[in-house]
């Protein structure tokens, strides 16, 4: 088939645009499966040393059990809230309600590194630095507005007659709300959580100002990069880019699933 | 007629009276002091325009909507402060509202296991509604595998299945096509005379209005304007605007005096008993017809004819200046069909024509 100029024009420009984007990821590929002590591009031998290192190392297996806990607390956390919270901000009727909307977003738009520091001011006097449970709250705080633009955008596409059809069938107003609307949520539920996890999972900035000991994953590969440089923290990256890959697939299964069965009327 | 399966469902309607409700929105009344009196069984059918109030009417009795004055009681209970869920009402909507979630057979048994009944039995009664309309082979299917007749058939399946004294029909047809429509108007009705529940049927179509109602509201601007049985309604229409929004109609100005009825702008007159005030006059496209003895007689004008299959309907104009009237004419009678230009003299009986107040 011969394409237009244009359309070449165009194919050569995505190509390049796609290459851009992820050339650096597929970089770590290499290295990860690297032979050699040190980064070395292109690699001379390849082995799984770097991954079995990785496994063998009780540092990194603590920093990464510490960043699961404290990803998943603060999954659960902002899940919650963010999604009672979405439901007072798209049905509810009262003063102040942009306000508060713009209010509860705010850690996505203001620079980390004033809130890093407005937390670890609070933090010291509090005595919370150092302490796993808090550092699970200030993850939540990064990771509420996701949840909220994600389940207030799908709250709104909502029919509420759907719900309207549940309460007049004999469910009261929380059980229609989890019979009827929690399911419609649930791909957006999925979605908002997968984004607040890894919000927290790749947090760096404000863990590193109020976790005072704790050592999550970014942590401990920046601390590593610091120290020396060694191919594991390529072989975590690589790890850390299939179970990304996997949840954005699985997001996206049950967001086409959705799809077929609310829009196909 | 299907009536072996239908054992399992059977309602006893309660009588349903709206008493003074209003509701207002600021200043903007969608409902204004309305009264109504529903028997027990009866399909009664609230017709309007877009903003009449009937859907208004119809959410304050579902509870979706808190009426501002006025009193709801289903049987001698009012229920005006009840909340939707412990209202006892089934409902079907415009949209169907399935659950897009669950299957044919858990939709229709949710309001079973809501009030909750063993399993077993909810989904043996789930499938008695089923077979009641005729998908008991779709129970396994999800809401978006089926057609829309069959997602209306289902939603009114969930909502008779707990077997509510009340039933009420959000515009339930707006979104099928005509035959569907018309398919779907007749098997609704068959419904209602097997289960007997009282049905609340809302709707902007006079034809569906007609073909299924015990009674019809008509309402406008948040007040009812005539209640009456469909043929009565279309044969008497109390006002202007039910003769104009129910079926077709020519209204021409008239005026009375001394037991004559005068047509304006046409020299037409007729006897009529002396009542109340006369200013226009209704006369049904069927009412005219092309003169016989003992009509009221005009001479007119064709000026188009319009084929419908079964009927032509045909312009004319009165004299040289009147105004025009319709009027239609069944194709393979004796007359020989009209030409635009054909000169015809058109006639109706007296007893025929309705004299309205505005």
């Amino acid at each position: 088939m011969r394409m237009s100029p244009a359309r070449l024009a165009l194919t050569v420009y995505f190509v390049i645009g796609v290459i851009f984007l992820i050339f650096p990821l597929i970089m770590l590929v290499p290295l990860s499966f690297g032979e050699s002590q040190f980064l070395q591009f292109p690699p001379q031998k390849l082995s799984w040393k770097w991954y079995a290192e990785f496994f063998n190392d009780d540092s990194w297996l603590r920093a990464t059990l510490l960043s699961l806990r404290v990803g998943i607390g603060a999954t659960i956390i902002s899940l919650v809230v963010g999604t009672l919270a979405a439901v007072a901000l798209v049905r509810g009727q009262f003063v102040g309600r942009g306000l508060l909307m713009s209010l509860m977003v705010a850690p996505l738009i203001l620079p980390t590194v004033i809130l890093a520091l407005a937390l670890y001011i609070l933090f010291l006097r509090w005595r919370w630095v150092d302490n796993a449970l808090a550092l699970t709250a200030a993850h939540a705080v990064i990771a509420l507005p996701y949840v909220i633009l994600v389940v207030s955008t799908a709250l709104k596409g909502f029919d509420i007659t759907i719900e309207r059809a549940a309460r007049i069938l004999g469910a009261g107003p929380v059980r229609a709300f989890v019979s009827v609307t929690l399911p419609y949520l649930m791909p957006s539920l999925f979605a908002g959580g997968l984004l607040a996890f890894f919000a927290s999972f790749d947090e760096l900035i404000v863990t590193m100002f109020v976790s005072g000991g704790l050592e999550t994953l970014p942590v401990r590969i920046w601390n590593d990069l610091k120290l020396r440089l060694d191919p594991t923290v390529a072989a975590v990256a690589c790890m850390l880019i299939v179970v990304s890959v996997a949840g954005m697939g699985l997001a996206e299964y049950f967001r086409q699933r959705n799809l077929r069965r609310y829009h196909n009327s | 007629m299907q009536q072996a399966g239908v054992a399992g469902i059977a309602a006893r309607g309660a009588p349903v009276s709206f008493r003074g409700v209003r509701k207002t929105y600021g200043a903007a009344v969608a409902l204004n002091d309305f009264n109504l009196e529903i028997a027990a069984g009866e399909f009664l059918t609230l017709l309007g325009p877009s903003g009449s109030g009937k859907t208004t009417a119809l959410n304050v009795l579902a509870g979706f909507i808190d009426p501002s004055g006025g009193d709801i009681a289903i049987g001698a209970t009012s229920i005006a402060r009840l909340p939707t869920e412990k209202r006892n009402i089934g409902m079907v909507f415009q949209n169907y509202s399935l659950f897009p979630h669950l299957s044919v057979i858990d939709n229709v048994a949710f309001p079973l296991r809501i009030r909750k009944m063993p399993k077993a039995q909810a989904l043996q009664k789930a499938h008695d509604a089923l077979r009641l309309v005729r998908l008991d082979d779709f129970a396994g299917r999800m809401p978006h595998q089926l057609s829309g007749g069959q997602r209306q058939r289902v939603a009114f399946a969930r909502a008779i299945v707990f077997e509510p004294s009340v039933l009420l029909m959000d515009e339930p047809l707006g979104a099928l096509d005509l035959k569907l429509r018309e398919a779907m108007q007749l098997e609704i009705k068959q419904f209602h005379r097997q289960i007997g529940c009282t049905v609340l049927y809302v709707t902007h179509d006079q034809g569906e209005a007609l073909t299924m109602s015990d009674r019809i509201v008509v309402m406008n601007h948040g007040a009812i304007v005539q209640v009456d049985a469909p043929q009565a309604m279309y044969d008497r229409p109390s006002c202007r605007f039910v003769a104009e929004f129910v079926g077709l109609n020519n209204i021409l100005p008239a005026t009375a005096g001394a037991g004559v009825v005068t047509v304006g702008g046409t020299g037409i007159t007729f006897a009529a008993p002396p009542g109340g005030r006369v200013a226009s006059v209704a006369l049904r496209p069927e009412v005219l017809r092309r003169a016989q003895g003992g009509d009221v007689s005009f001479a007119a004008t064709v000026v188009d004819g319009v084929f419908f299959g079964d009927v032509v309907r045909y312009t004319a104009r009165i004299g040289a200046e009147g105004p025009s009237v319709t009027f239609a004419e069944h194709r393979g009678g004796a007359l020989a069909p009209l030409e635009p230009g054909a000169a015809v003299t058109l006639g109706f009986s007296a007893d025929k024509a309705v004299l309205l107040p505005d």
